[in-house]
């Protein structure tokens, strides 16, 4: 076949003459025309040293380049919404904390109201037990001012009874004094005698005294009992074991107080109605509060008039003050 | 004070000796002397004080269900 080709051309060379040749130039003009386009594609980029076309490549890069910058801006955007949430975040941080602080501060608060509820709670038990003493005073001094009363109407009862209704009238002044087992509180009553012008007599007295009790006499000056004579005012003396009261220091005394109240016996405060002192001793030091005084002022007043119908009936009776 | 009734003397007496012997405390002996005598105003006021505080412990306990 080659050989069959070989002779074509022959035959062509020998035959054609012009033609040959301006094939040739055609075929070379077409490959030079050919290499310029090549070597121009190449030289502008759209082909490679081989040939190679490169407009494919150009659009997946694009491509890439589009999804780049698509994703650049996401990322971005990303970013600003981690900013705004980190501020978000800090915003949310800084309310909490606040709230936080505000809850302390209620619980601070709370805690605060909670204790003054129980400090008024405890002001209002303390408050309701006074007013519950004070009702209970008052129901003693109604009693003792029936069984006064009585005592005034019925003479002929009070004078055989007379020590036991005494007894009874000054258990009901010790009733109203706080703390009987610890006080031990004892009362007397001492009356002036006209005829005996240096001390007190006794009188009435209530009950956990021994006998002897009617035996003292306290004397005007000198001791607690006369002192409240003479001024015609209150006197307590929170314990007797201090020298600056006024107090009758006997001597192998068995005194089991420290403690003494005396109480003028008195119609108001005119001096020529007192008739006597009423003393109340007590076992502590200073065992008895300004309330308790109060209280035996008010019982020497309750028991005034039978002390001076007593009196009058028997003629003893000191009216002159002296 | 109609449905108040006093201790008779002698009861009065009673109470006073149980006092002083020990056999009754003073809240005692003031619950039985004054038998409701003067105590209304103060009962009156100290229920509205318990009530008071029942409703608050009750108010706290629901609060903490």
């Amino acid at each position: 076949m080659t050989e069959d080709l070989i002779k074509m051309l022959e035959l062509l060379n020998e035959n054609s003459g012009w033609f040959f040749d301006f094939f040739v130039i055609v075929v070379a003009v077409g490959i030079s025309a050919t290499l310029l386009v090549h070597i121009y594609r190449f030289a502008t980029g759209k082909s490679d040293w081989l040939g190679r076309s490169l407009d494919g490549g150009d659009q997946s890069s694009q491509m890439a380049l589009i999804q780049l910058d698509t994703c650049r801006k996401e990322n971005e955007e990303l970013e600003k919404k981690v900013l705004l949430l980190e501020n978000d975040r800090q915003e949310l941080m800084d309310l909490l904390k606040e709230k936080k602080n505000q809850l302390e501060q209620k619980k601070v608060q709370l805690t605060k109201f909670k204790e003054e509820i129980e400090m008024l709670k405890n002001l209002y038990e303390e408050l309701d037990q006074k007013y519950d003493d004070e009702t209970y005073t008052m129901s003693q001094i109604m009693y003792t001012a029936e069984e006064v009363a009585a005592a005034i109407v019925d003479q002929e009862r009070f004078r055989q009874n007379r020590d036991d209704i005494f007894m009874n009238l000054l258990d009901y002044l010790v009733n109203t004094l706080k703390n009987f087992r610890y006080k031990n509180p004892r009362v007397i009553i001492h009356v002036k005698y006209p005829e005996k012008n240096d001390a007190l007599v006794h009188f009435a007295h209530s009950s956990g005294h021994s006998h002897r009790v009617k035996i003292y006499e306290p004397p005007i000056y000198g001791s607690a009992a006369g002192r409240a004579w003479r001024t015609n005012e209150v006197y307590y003396v929170p314990d007797v074991e201090d020298p600056s009261y006024e107090y009758d220091l006997k001597t192998h005394s068995r005194k089991v107080y420290r403690t003494i109240l005396c109480v003028p016996i008195k119609a108001g405060n005119y001096e020529p109605t007192r008739i006597g002192v009423l003393t109340i001793t007590g076992s502590p030091v200073n065992a008895y509060e300004d309330i308790e005084i109060e209280r035996a002022t008010l019982f020497a007043s309750l028991l005034y008039p039978l002390i001076y119908i007593d009196l009058n009936k028997r003629g003893d009776k000191n009216g002159t003050g002296t | 004070m109609a449905q108040v009734r006093k201790p008779s003397f002698e009861e009065r007496k009673k109470l006073n000796k149980m006092y002083r012997d020990g056999e009754l405390t003073r809240e005692e002996l003031m619950e039985k002397m004054k038998n409701g005598l003067f105590d209304h105003e103060r009962l009156k006021v100290k229920q509205k004080f318990l009530k008071l505080i029942r409703n608050r412990s009750s108010d706290k306990n629901r609060k903490f269900k």
